[in-house]
């Protein structure tokens, strides 16, 4: 802009590309380096190569187990945010300014609050006599205090509200950019609600939907706190297990293996998720286009 | 007729998971004044005994103020790091920029413990006289400072869009030096996405467990590091429960003061 010179380009992007370069990104290089030595005790690795990391990794079942678990609680708890965030989305992407930045930061703050506040909050209702079974055998619909401490459900139900702003935020910037007159030709022409939201809205908000899955998914899969406390270590999954081989056990070379593996699963997932909507866009374009040609109308 | 009917079903069914997402914080704060140590439901009493207790705790106070210390400055190196790297990226045409954009906002996307475990590999092998930074203040503040750039390099390039490139040029036209026209023009205009992304990083870092607890060591736990690892070996207790309250209280405080003055849901 102002000049033509390089140098101040260069200037400007020095120190953040420093910390990024050297805090961020060379330690992933160096966790690949560190899933090939050697372990010997607790925090001692020598550099020998070795395979035996990734050997112990495919020949335990129990770390298959955990993957397993993983990848089925992750998937659970990213459908049901879904679900949960785009009524929430809509409702919110339709308001008038003010009152939408009102609910967007008051949807933000679990955002701001972190893990260990929402899991806290959690746990003191999960109790046995704490709120949620208060509620529940208030209403009559449980006999006997239900068990959320320890339990799938109890992880699940917590990672679902952690990630809804997560999912909310891009959905409100997709559903947001609708024209409403968009909206409001298709009603004129006679489309009832119904038909309007699944042949305008929802197409239009499948960006926002992807992204926000794609985020969600991603947190869900590495979350270590809401399954460590609110499955009193009872329920492993990919990152109590990390945690404990990392700082508990102290086998570095086994973690980073573990960490590898499954970061290239997450990345082979991402992947498969990216070819699958764009061919799902991809027949969208061609229903539009073959109703067209019948309709008799020239693109 | 039912139109409207359909609207009521909307409005309820949002306000109800609205309720779900601020449930936990809600009932922390519920829980820090209610009598019980055993969060019972519905509450036995009012009492202040529990934040008494906090006014009083030295161990929990101090976990704050390393919080806060870490915090802050890790959030003004970040921006530090992470405002002309905006600036750069906004107003320069070249090769690669949205790569090195991607990049920039890569901590975002990239899992956390991932890159946790990385770093403590990494840090133990960096060492400064006979210590590695592994566990030492500057380790954590580093690290919290990656945390912290995508955030400030995001939201400085939401306010950068707002401003003009041609009240610059009018400024230069004007006979105002690049840099006179940095601090006169541009700043006044990006500052409350600047003043957003320094809040909003000072508190993600001030509430992060996740890598605090990989790299943090032993001299310096921070506040939800120390509630971490105190509520894995003795469970929840009332203490815990009233010091997380407070912070909430002081979350939510900034935020609604941040929606009102400078509508900072915009830069989210």
């Amino acid at each position: 802009m102002l000049t033509k010179a390089k140098w101040p380009l260069f200037v400007l992007l020095l120190p953040g590309s420093l910390i990024i370069g050297i805090v961020f990104l060379l330690p992933f290089v160096f966790l690949i380096i560190q899933s090939f030595w050697t372990y010997e005790s607790s925090f001692v690795a020598n550099t020998t190569f070795t395979l035996a990391n990734y050997a112990k990794l495919f020949s335990d079942s129990y770390y298959f187990d955990v993957y397993l678990r993983t990848v089925k609680i992750s998937l659970i708890s990213t459908a049901i945010t879904l679900i949960l965030a785009y009524p929430l989305a809509r409702f919110i992407s339709r308001l008038g300014t003010g009152i939408k930045g009102f609910l967007l930061s008051l949807v933000a703050l679990p955002m701001i609050g972190g893990a260990m506040i929402q899991t806290m909050g959690w746990m003191a209702m999960m109790m046995r006599y704490g709120m949620l079974n208060g509620i529940l055998m208030g209403l009559g619909i449980a006999k006997e205090p239900v068990a959320f401490l320890g339990t799938e459900l109890g992880i699940i139900i917590g990672l679902v509200q952690s990630f809804i702003p997560l999912m909310v935020l891009p959905l409100v910037a997709s559903l947001g950019a609708i024209d409403i007159s968009l909206e409001e030709a298709a009603k004129s022409l006679g489309a009832n609600s119904a038909r309007t939201f699944l042949e305008i809205v929802l197409p239009l908000s499948i960006p926002g939907a992807v992204s926000g899955t794609i985020l969600t998914l991603m947190m869900n899969l590495t979350m270590f706190v809401t399954p460590s406390i609110l499955g009193q270590n009872k329920i492993m999954v990919f990152g109590t297990i990390a945690y404990q081989q990392a700082i508990s056990v102290g086998n570095w070379p086994f973690a980073s293996a573990f960490a590898i593996f499954f970061i290239l699963s997450i990345g082979l997932l991402a992947l498969l998720a990216r070819t699958v909507t764009k061919a799902l866009q991809k027949s969208q374009v061609n229903n539009i286009k073959s109703e067209q040609r019948i309709n008799g109308v020239e693109l | 007729m039912i139109e409207k009917m359909n609207r009521v079903v909307v409005i309820i069914v949002s306000c109800l998971i609205m309720l779900f997402v601020l449930a936990p914080i809600i009932v922390l704060v519920i829980s820090s004044f209610n009598l019980s140590r055993y969060f019972e439901f519905p509450p036995t009493g009012f009492t202040l005994e529990w934040y008494q207790a906090f006014f009083n705790s030295k161990e929990y106070q101090k976990a704050l103020l390393i919080s806060a210390r870490v915090a802050s400055s890790a959030a003004a190196l970040g921006l530090l790091a992470g405002i002309p790297a905006a600036f750069a990226l906004d107003r320069y045409k070249f090769r690669g920029n949205s790569f090195l954009q991607s990049i920039f906002l890569s901590p975002l996307l990239l899992p956390q413990i991932i890159w946790a475990l990385g770093l403590i590999q990494f840090f133990s092998l960096v060492r400064f006289g006979d210590r590695s930074i592994l566990g030492s203040f500057v380790g954590i503040v580093l690290a919290h400072t990656v945390i912290i750039i995508p955030y400030v390099i995001r939201m400085v390039l939401t306010s950068l869009h707002y401003v003009d490139p041609d009240l610059e040029y009018a400024a230069m036209s004007l006979g105002a030096k690049p840099v006179r026209t940095f601090l006169e023009i541009t700043i006044p205009i990006i500052l409350p996405g600047v003043l957003v992304s320094a809040v909003f990083g000072f508190m993600v870092s001030f509430t992060d467990v996740v890598v605090s607890s990989f790299v943090a060591g032993t001299r310096y736990i921070t506040f939800p590091v120390r509630m971490y690892s105190e509520i894995r070996t003795e469970g929840l207790d009332p203490l815990a429960v009233t010091v997380s309250a407070f912070v909430v209280i002081f979350i939510v405080i900034i935020a609604m003061i941040g929606e009102r003055t400078i509508r900072w849901s915009r830069f989210i």
